[in-house]
């Protein structure tokens, strides 16, 4: 497996947070951008609600694979446990590898809750 | 506070001279944490106070229907105020106050990074405050609410100076935010014990690093929106002015880019108390450490995708306040985690309980009720029906108050004898929470009736029989009863306490190292800085105590008669450099004081004294920074103790002078994208935007200033190269020629705008890029200033192959100036081609 984010360092915890910043700020663009230019064009609705679904999907391709970098980062940590005291490195690593796996379950959740407003309003108005 | 009932050997008399406070009058040049941190608490507590007798007035007023104890006008600056004083001068100023007091000691350290810039911004915020709240005194208080909306406040006739002593004033006091951010930010990454990972700090450094963070992006998005109302103000220049290509909706957008964060920014900090605090009373460690860490940087994140939720009746499109709803559900969730993980700890430990624990509970219950009706308002349409009623009012009190002031004062009682060595009256903080809790919900919880009932917030008075009455003298008896147990706050406090005994040590058998601190407190903040292996190292280590007191870890003695402290690496602390930080100083205060001068001079428009007062502050700036920063030391490290030996200097990303300049231009970076959000916002909100295609000269100029900022940059780059490769001649020469193309920059980004005859008062779209050109222009000559002073500083023989650190800043400095120069050169110059 592709070990992006082994390298040690603290930007590795907001991977998921950042993903998910990413695809809130896309959505309201695109809606903005959307409502105000494209649509008065002469653009159907359902145009925009598939950048937000592809957006979507996107951000959620790129949280699991934080998420997996960081339960990766976790297991091998917990592996090497039991050879050590408890303020050790990998005490330390393990606690990173947590973090970031929980940080991108709940940026799931905040990328979910955004792409389901496309489902459930069908206008600019 | 310097005497001690302990035997002092040798090292630690050298230890506590080096330390000790100025004597005298010298004592306002102090810059250390403990003098810094207290004038500031006791002064945003002043101000804290001054808002809260507004309310007091406010409410007598709101008493009874029909009403005239105030007038209108009256009325309408003391809600603008009671906001603007509570938000800016208490609730922000106060976490940073409370973090540059307790944060060294919660870490093991002797000092913040940067004591002077903490001093700096105690002195700017001192300043602008009195000059905001003074205004009240003259009637010239700003009166549009404390959210400035326009075109209410953009019409000078109409708002008179309030507004401009609103938008300078605290504009001036952001600026002191972001430099508390900063020095925090490096603190808590920087300045920990050896040791003391990642994982071991206590959650209050946590808090501090993610609110530290958050306000680097969300004060810049205010500051720029503060630069445009003002410009609109003094200079006609029509950024919110509907009739010539400006909306008034772009300075709520940047408003609330500030302002939603904000309130994240001001409950981390309370709920960080808190986290200190439970643990202590339960007496066991905090349960669920890693997942309060994902609740702090989550909210933190999501609060961010909320500001859109203060205008859900502006008119924007469902989907747009759908986003915006969605995430103000999901922050619920993290917030929630950090309250659950809090009751855990309760429930698993034996608790014990006590005034700090008392205000800790009370504020977590008032803020669960806020945050059930923040939910409510998070749903567009709730709030359809809310939105500008006394509920608005309640929910945000109950936020408020429980998430910022009940905790701040179970801080209060839980620190105070660490800053004084006194411990405060049980038996009348207990009196004081009663009064507050019940006074604080006999006042707020009947507003949300009053609100549903329909009753809207800022009006000065109401008519008889419309259901309102009696809930109105309500909450009025409750915001005195409120205010009674304030006044037994403030008492027990100020009183006397000259024969009452000094506080045992570590009084409340707390874990954490801020509570090594002797009674009375001695100022070298540590006797020795420890090795951390644990959470909570003196529940750990029963012997810990004795071991630091007898200077058995890491730089007991002062030889040299100079502070110095330990810099830690980011992840794991490992020690890196024995850094020395600066002794008192009168160029924080004098700076200051010429900064602020000049702040003050633009409010009345005096631009002449503005600009001289501004050259004079800068010129302070830089004697300050020539006598007092990056000085080549009269040897390469030294042993700091169990046989470790550190150097004393380091320059690039090992130094923290270049964490400042990195964390520093983020927030500048963020300014500046607020600049390019504002510039693509008119183009969806006006048909008519841009106005006109860039004509073919001003294209050169943009051309030739975006030339000059690569050209600029380049040669700084290649002047940093050069000097670390020891070729010092030409270094000299890169940084003449950088100098000289900053120069060509700002006449490139000036010349474009006035090639093109733009007249930035016709209409919004020359405004904006004349306001382009006038923010790079700044950064240009702040950059060529930069470029000045390494060529002097080499030539003086203070900056040489080996010690460099001011060409790293700087040359670090043009990094983000490049970033920002071609994005601005391309938004004005090819954007009207491409929309």
């Amino acid at each position: 497996m592709l070990r992006l984010f082994y390298r040690d360092s603290l930007w590795s915890l907001i991977g998921g947070p950042t993903i998910w910043a990413g695809h809130f700020l896309l959505c309201y663009i695109s809606a903005a951008i959307f409502c105000a230019k494209v649509e008065p064009a002469g653009f159907g609705f359902l145009d925009l609600r598939i950048v937000i679904g592809v957006v979507t999907l996107l951000a959620f391709i790129g949280i699991a694979f934080v998420g997996f970098q960081a339960v990766d980062h976790w297991r091998r940590a917990m592996n090497a446990e039991w050879a050590t005291d408890s303020d050790s490195l990998v005490v330390r690593r393990l606690f990173i590898g947590r973090v970031a796996f929980l940080l991108a379950g709940l940026s799931a959740v905040g990328v979910l809750y955004t792409g389901l407003v496309a489902i459930f309003i069908d206008n600019c108005r | 506070m310097a005497e001690t009932n302990r035997k002092l050997d040798d090292r630690a008399k050298r230890l506590l001279e080096a330390w000790k406070a100025p004597p005298g009058w010298r004592y306002w040049s102090a810059v250390n944490n403990s003098e810094v941190g207290v004038w500031y608490t006791l002064t945003t507590f002043s101000f804290f106070l001054f808002a809260g007798v507004l309310a007091l007035l406010m409410r007598t007023q709101l008493a009874v229907p029909e009403n005239d104890f105030v007038s209108p006008d009256t009325y309408n600056q003391l809600f603008t105020m009671h906001g603007s004083v509570m938000m800016f001068l208490f609730a922000v100023p106060m976490l940073e106050a409370v973090a540059i007091l307790l944060m060294p000691e919660l870490l093991g350290a002797r000092d913040l990074p940067f004591p002077r810039l903490s001093a700096f911004g105690y002195w700017c915020f001192l300043i602008g405050g009195i000059f905001v709240c003074g205004s009240i005194f003259f009637s010239a208080s700003p009166s549009g609410g404390w959210f400035m909306y326009p075109p209410l406040t953009s019409d000078p006739a109409r708002s008179g100076i309030g507004a401009d002593i609103w938008l300078l004033g605290l504009s001036f006091i952001e600026v002191a935010s972001i430099a508390a951010a900063v020095e925090l930010i490096v603190g808590v990454l920087k300045f920990r014990s050896p040791g003391m990972r990642i994982n071991l700090i206590p959650l209050y450094a946590w808090y501090t690093l993610v609110v530290g963070g958050m306000i680097l992006f969300a004060f810049p998005p205010l500051i720029a929106g503060d630069l445009l109302l003002e410009l609109e103000r003094a200079f006609d220049w029509p950024f919110f002015d509907a009739d010539r290509g400006g909306d008034p909706l772009l300075w709520q957008h940047l408003f609330w880019i500030f302002g939603h964060p904000e309130v994240y920014i001001i409950f981390l900090p309370g709920v960080a108390l808190i986290a200190m605090i439970v643990p202590t009373f339960a007496q066991r460690p905090v349960v669920g450490y890693s997942w309060i860490v994902v609740a702090a940087i989550g909210t933190g994140f999501l609060s961010f995708g909320l500001w859109v939720h203060h205008m859900y009746t502006t008119g924007l499109p469902a989907i747009s306040l759908g986003f915006f709803s969605a995430a103000s559900s999901a922050v619920a969730i993290p917030t929630a985690v950090q309250i659950f993980a809090f009751l855990a700890t309760v429930m698993f430990g034996r608790l014990k309980p006590a005034v700090p624990m008392l205000f800790a509970g009370g504020a977590l219950a008032i803020f669960v009720l806020g945050g059930l009706t923040g939910v409510m308002v998070a749903l567009a349409p709730f709030d359809w029906q809310a939105h500008d009623t006394y509920f608005v009012v309640a929910h945000l009190h109950y936020v408020l108050i429980g998430g910022m002031l009940f905790p701040v004062l179970a801080g209060v009682y839980y620190y105070y004898p660490f800053v004084t060595a006194k411990l405060l009256s049980e038996r009348l903080g207990r009196i004081a929470f009663w009064l507050m809790f019940v006074g604080f919900n006999v006042a707020f919880l009947p507003m949300h009736f009053t609100g549903l009932r329909g009753m809207p917030r800022r009006v000065y008075t109401y008519q008889e029989g419309l259901g309102w009455d009696w809930l109105n003298m309500i909450s009025t008896i409750g915001a005195f009863t409120l205010a009674a147990g304030v006044a037994v706050i403030v008492f027990d406090v100020l009183r006397p306490k000259g024969r009452q005994p000094y506080a045992p040590r570590n009084p409340w058998n707390a874990g954490t190292l801020e509570w090594l601190e002797e009674m009375p407190d001695l100022p070298w903040g540590v006797r020795s800085i420890p090795v951390v292996k644990h959470r909570y190292p003196l529940w750990q280590d029963p012997d810990f105590m004795r071991k630091v007191d007898d200077g058995e870890f890491y730089l007991p003695d002062a030889e040299e008669g100079r502070r110095e402290t330990i810099v830690t690496s980011v992840l794991d602390a490992n020690p890196v450099q024995c850094l020395r930080v600066p002794g008192p100083s009168f160029f924080p205060m004098i700076t200051a004081i010429f900064i602020g001068a000049s702040f003050i001079a633009a409010t009345f428009h005096w631009y002449v004294t503005t600009i001289v007062m501004g050259v004079i502050g800068v010129g302070s700036i830089l004697a300050w920074l020539w006598t007092g920063t990056g000085g080549i030391p009269e040897k390469e490290g030294k042993d700091v103790g169990l046989g470790l030996s550190l150097p004393f200097y380091a320059s690039g990303p090992k130094s923290v002078g270049w964490w400042a300049m990195f964390i520093t231009m983020l927030g500048d970076l963020a300014a500046f994208f607020s600049l390019i959000f504002a510039y693509f916002y008119y183009w969806t909100s006006r048909g008519e935007f841009p106005l006109e295609a860039t004509g073919s000269a001003a294209l050169l100029a943009y051309g030739g200033g975006a030339a000059a900022v690569v050209a600029a940059w380049g040669f700084t780059f290649w002047a940093r190269q050069a000097n670390t490769a020891g070729r010092v001649a030409t270094a000299r020469l890169a940084l003449g020629l950088g100098a000289l193309c900053s120069i060509g920059a700002t006449a490139g980004f000036l010349g474009g705008p006035w090639l093109d005859g733009l007249d930035p008062t016709a209409h919004a779209y020359p405004a904006i890029v004349w306001v382009f050109s006038i923010w790079m222009t700044f950064h240009f000559g702040a950059g060529l200033i930069m470029q000045l002073y390494c060529l002097a500083g080499s030539l003086a023989g203070r900056m040489t192959p080996r010690y460099d650190t001011d060409i790293h800043n700087v040359t670090l400095y043009w990094h983000f100036v490049l970033l920002s120069g071609l994005l601005a050169a391309g938004t004005v110059a090819l954007m009207p081609y491409a929309l």
